[in-house]
């Protein structure tokens, strides 16, 4: 038989719980230096703008606080968790080994079980002797259970591990380097219109997108404006707008040809560059555009006064053949028109000397009137209302 | 008064223990003594009688030499019991 298999039974059958007492902790101060603390629910997110890339990185939210660095000996002691089995099984073995020694000590005075002697006894030395030894190897025996439950007891559990103990608060709202969120939902909006779903972050809490492809290209962006980025639906961050008026001002003006405004064939041949201009005027190509409309304007110019012309060619026989001073200014207005737009236009010599003839017709068809209207104000009755008379006078004598 | 307690414990456990409370001693006698068998003796139980010029001991219930049915000079072991042996015969 095997000792340790009978320690073993002896210990599962008698041996008392050994459970570990309160812990004792001591801490020792060893640096300090800050760091992040899970704060809370919310997303904290890092933006990033790359050219006309975004990259949003989503994190949980930490707070940062100071933080002490402490050495921590937590230190429990082994205690039994059941004494008092251990005090009864202690007390019977020592009253069982005694009592062994004792029958042990007496066996040497116990007379022999011969019944043919004068003296006798019925358990005889030997026996007695068997006895003893069995009395204290018992007895023996539930000591030990005590005196291992008692070793089993004694002694203490320790362990140091570096701890940090968190100081004053330095920002409540800092993203958690180690806590990515991942499948979060990215949105932007800009100014006060509705988001636009734009995508949702990776495992590694990363999302890049370029912002023009979610803003409408009919939606005016101007460079100051804000873009708003919003994890899950609450917003994380405003971008500026700038880098998106910068692209979408670039391609705009890669798409304008420059030759047809500048060498022009009609009269809205600049017309999409005046339009470049009016949306982008602080584009970094403005100053370009306005050099170019600069250099087309004589052509347009002279593009214009062939039109106008066409027009007031058609219009000089109309002004003509007026036969009163009102239809005659009214006629002939355009005439006047186009002398001081381009004084020295196609038109030039015709539109004179048109203009040069209907001065002498208007000035004898003045004449007329106020000879007209002399004789009305004369001919009016004695009495009457001379304002009103003069009207009357004055329509009279302008048909 | 918590000494005298131990004390009795102790005594009454080691009383308990103790297995020469089991020892038994016959008479110390001689067969001149036992006239040479005409009478016994008993003590603790065990008879002696004096046979063929030697003593020789008889063990009986532990008060046996205490029983009513006992004659000094003629114990037995119980009532029935034949007289124990001897060279001569016992006096009535």
């Amino acid at each position: 038989m095997n000792w340790l298999n009978v320690a073993g039974f002896s210990c599962a059958v008698g041996c008392a719980p050994v459970g570990l007492g309160p812990p004792k902790t001591l801490d020792a101060p060893l640096s300090h230096r800050t760091g992040e603390v899970p704060y809370g629910l919310g997303t904290v997110a890092k933006l990033e703008q790359q050219g006309s890339l975004v990259k949003v990185s989503a994190y949980r939210r930490c707070k940062l606080v100071e933080q002490t660095v402490m050495r921590r000996t937590v230190t429990r002691e082994r205690v039994n968790l059941a004494p008092e089995l251990d005090w009864a099984l202690g007390a019977t073995g020592a009253a069982l080994a005694v009592s062994g020694v004792v029958v042990l000590v007496d066996s040497g005075s116990v007379y022999e079980s011969n019944i043919d002697s004068r003296t006798y006894n019925p358990v005889g030395p030997s026996n007695a002797r068997v006895i003893g030894g069995t009395l204290v190897a018992a007895g023996l025996g539930l000591a030990a259970v005590a005196l291992v439950d008692q070793a089993r007891a004694s002694g203490f559990q320790q362990h140091t591990e570096a701890v940090a103990v968190d100081g004053k608060t330095l920002d409540d709202r800092v993203p958690c380097s180690q806590s990515v969120i991942a499948e979060a939902d990215i949105a932007l909006a800009f100014g006060a219109g509705e988001p636009s779903f734009v995508g949702r972050t990776g495992k590694n809490g990363v999302l890049t997108f370029e912002p023009d492809a979610f803003i409408p290209q009919a939606l005016e962006v101007g460079p100051d404006g804000k873009l708003t980025i919003l994890v899950d639906e609450a917003p994380v961050g405003e971008l500026s707008t700038a880098a998106l008026y910068a692209q979408r001002e670039a391609r705009a003006y890669a798409a304008l040809d420059a030759k047809l405004c500048t060498e022009p064939s009609r009269v809205d041949a600049c017309a999409g560059w005046q339009a470049f201009l009016a949306r982008y005027p602080a584009g970094i190509h403005a100053a370009a555009a306005r050099d170019i409309l600069v250099a087309a304007e004589p052509g347009l110019v002279a593009l214009r006064d062939k039109a106008a012309w066409a027009t007031v060619e058609q219009q000089i026989p109309v002004c003509k053949a007026q036969k009163t001073l009102v239809t005659l200014d009214a006629a002939c207005k355009p005439l006047r028109d186009y002398q001081a737009t381009y004084p020295s236009g196609v038109g030039r010599e015709p539109v004179t000397k048109a203009l040069e003839s209907i001065a002498q017709k208007r000035l004898a068809l003045e004449k007329k009137k106020v000879r007209c209207t002399a004789a009305c104000l004369q001919a009016c009755e004695r009495g009457s209302d001379p304002v009103t008379c003069a009207a009357a006078c004055d329509t009279k004598c302008t048909e | 008064m918590t000494r005298r307690l131990v004390t009795c414990l102790v005594a009454l456990g080691l009383a308990l223990t103790s297995c020469s409370v089991l020892n038994r001693e016959g008479p110390a006698v001689t067969c001149d003594d036992l006239h040479y068998g005409a009478i016994n003796a008993c003590q603790d139980g065990i008879i002696a009688s004096c046979l063929h010029g030697k003593v020789t001991y008889t063990l009986c219930d532990a008060d046996a030499c205490d029983e009513s049915f006992q004659v000094p000079g003629a114990y037995r072991c119980a009532p029935e019991l034949e007289k124990p042996p001897s060279d001569e015969p016992m006096p009535l």
